[in-house]
């Protein structure tokens, strides 16, 4: 299963009003301009999109995650490795600690941080296709690849993966989006996608 | 337990909500407030019915424009549910814990839930939950602090202020590892006051602490900010640890340090004249079987030659040839 040309266009689209309208969210929260774009969206198999993570060069990550249900479902998470979580939350609350310190304060922040550019996400996905979400309240979890939810659960699962760059303070930091979805779940969202593309005159 | 369960033993769910130790709002899809508990009612100071039927930013206005109304927004209209952390909005709401924080405006540390609920008409309505996290704050505040402090004073010296020797046995390994791994150089010197425990005799301990914490500082003000490392390695020993330096670099200093002691002008026992300082120098590059106790030894030997040839001076020592060079 994977996107055409169109298919990833409409996709990229909606997603970026989503992370421009949580982008505007977290400017207003910091009294900052902090800018966000998702440059490319792909769908590839879990192992895949945990190759991509595990591209990166560290191996401890940052992941806040909302299970998302209604005409589909996805579990989506945001997943920053640690060093860059550490630094929005740096930026946006506060310079003084390091990662061993970071405690339950910081981690509520960057729920926060996850739980509005995920929400943006997914109610720009529930405005375009004129469809409705319900969601768990956000989860942050620290952790390395080996307990990366993404590793373990259904072969079968597809993931939506994009890539998301964070602009704070003139720091650009970059960290994933990922919703996880199960193929009958995947063929619903596509099919939305279509229908949307077909109201457009586009296909 | 359901509703229906709770009526069956006589249990009001509005009496429920009162007692519970969180402030409730609940919203209806106009963002009116249709209902609010007993904790609410205390910590914002207002009556329930100024309260309820009211919008939610005529009764707190400080929302107006918040995050919070972009979350009711989102409960309503998207239903989607948001957290508000304490950290990058703690005191949104004019709530207060006493009537004394109120006088001084000492609002409580809030974490806010905004979750979407369904209504029979569904046109949508949401649940504000607000958690008093005032005491969560200022114990880990606490706790930041004392950890803080232990750090500082498991790695310093607490009469120089410069590193420990736990601190120094540290720097030295990870260093000599660094210096290891990317094939340069490591200087150590040790810096020996000379005739100290005469000097101590002669004006008592407490003038002699009060010389080392001078000499110390008159150190640290010479060794680059990042990288070295200044340590009391024992009574009256200074340790110095030089990454990347090489010979002539790590003897330039050490000359420069002993001059530098020398014009403090601190009298020296016999008051003859003014204390000074014995440095053992060294710089290795260590190989990959080589340990820290060659580089330390090193230095050791060096400083013992200095004494040997009648101190204030600099001795180095080459652990490659076993040879000294002097200086001063």
């Amino acid at each position: 299963m994977s996107l055409n040309e169109l298919q990833r266009d409409a996709l990229g689209e909606i997603f970026n009003i989503g992370v421009g309208r949580a982008a505007a969210s977290l400017s207003q929260i910091v009294s900052d301009e902090v800018l966000l774009s998702a440059p490319e969206v792909m769908v590839v198999h879990r192992e895949q999109a945990a190759k991509v993570l595990l591209g990166a060069e560290l191996n401890q990550f940052s992941t806040v995650s909302q299970n998302f249900s209604g005409p589909f479902d996805a579990q989506a998470m945001l997943v920053f490795p640690e060093s860059n979580a550490l630094e929005i939350v740096r930026l946006m609350v506060g310079p003084h600690m390091s990662i061993e310190e970071l405690s339950e304060f910081e981690q509520e922040a960057m729920c926060e941080i996850g739980n509005i550019i995920l929400n943006a996400c997914m109610s720009s996905l529930a405005d375009i296709f004129h469809i409705r979400f319900e969601s768990t309240l956000p989860l942050h979890r620290f952790g390395d690849t080996n307990n990366l939810p993404i590793l373990d659960g259904d072969e079968e699962q597809m993931v939506l993966l994009l890539q998301v760059d964070m602009i704070i303070s003139q720091q650009r930091i970059q960290g994933h989006i990922l919703f996880l979805l199960s193929v009958p779940s995947m063929s619903a969202l596509l099919e939305h996608i279509d229908r949307y593309l077909s109201a457009q005159g586009l296909a | 337990m359901t509703e229906r369960e709770l009526d069956g033993i006589g249990i009001d769910l509005g009496c429920v909500i009162d007692s519970l130790q969180v402030g409730i709002l609940i919203l209806d899809s106009a963002q009116r407030i249709r209902h609010c508990n007993h904790w609410l009612t205390q910590r914002s100071g207002l009556a329930a019915s100024a309260i309820d039927g009211r919008p939610l930013h005529e009764v707190f206005p400080e929302a107006q424009g918040s995050r919070l109304e972009q979350a009711v927004h989102h409960a309503i209209h998207d239903r989607l549910p948001s957290l508000l952390s304490p950290a990058l909005h703690g005191t949104l709401l004019a709530l207060y814990q006493t009537p004394g924080d109120r006088r001084h405006d000492r609002r409580m540390q809030q974490m806010i839930h905004v979750v979407p609920l369904s209504d029979q008409a569904q046109q949508g309505a949401c649940l504000i939950q607000i958690s008093d996290m005032t005491a969560n704050i200022s114990r880990e505040r606490l706790l930041r602090q004392q950890t803080e402090t232990l750090r500082r004073t498991t790695t310093q010296d607490a009469l120089t202020g410069v590193a420990n020797r736990r601190k120094f046995d540290d720097a030295l390994a990870s260093e000599f590892h660094k210096a290891q791994r990317n094939k340069l150089q490591l200087g150590l010197m040790i810096i020996d006051l000379d005739a100290f425990s005469r000097y101590n005799a002669h004006y008592g301990r407490e003038r002699g602490d009060v010389c080392l914490s001078e000499i110390a500082a008159a150190l640290q003000d010479v060794v680059r900010p990042l990288g070295d490392l200044l340590a009391r390695y024992a009574g009256d020993k200074f340790a110095l640890i030089l990454p990347g330096m090489d010979e002539r670099e790590v003897c330039r200093l050490a000359e420069n340090l002993r001059l530098r002691v020398g014009t403090l002008g601190i009298s020296n026992a016999a008051n003859t004249g003014y204390l000074t300082v014995s440095i053992g120098a060294t710089v290795m590059q260590p190989s990959a079987d080589a340990d820290t106790h060659t580089l330390l030894s090193s230095a050791d030997v060096a400083l013992y030659q200095a004494k040997h040839e009648g101190r204030n001076r600099v001795v180095y020592f080459s652990a490659e040839d076993g040879s000294f060079r002097s200086y001063g």
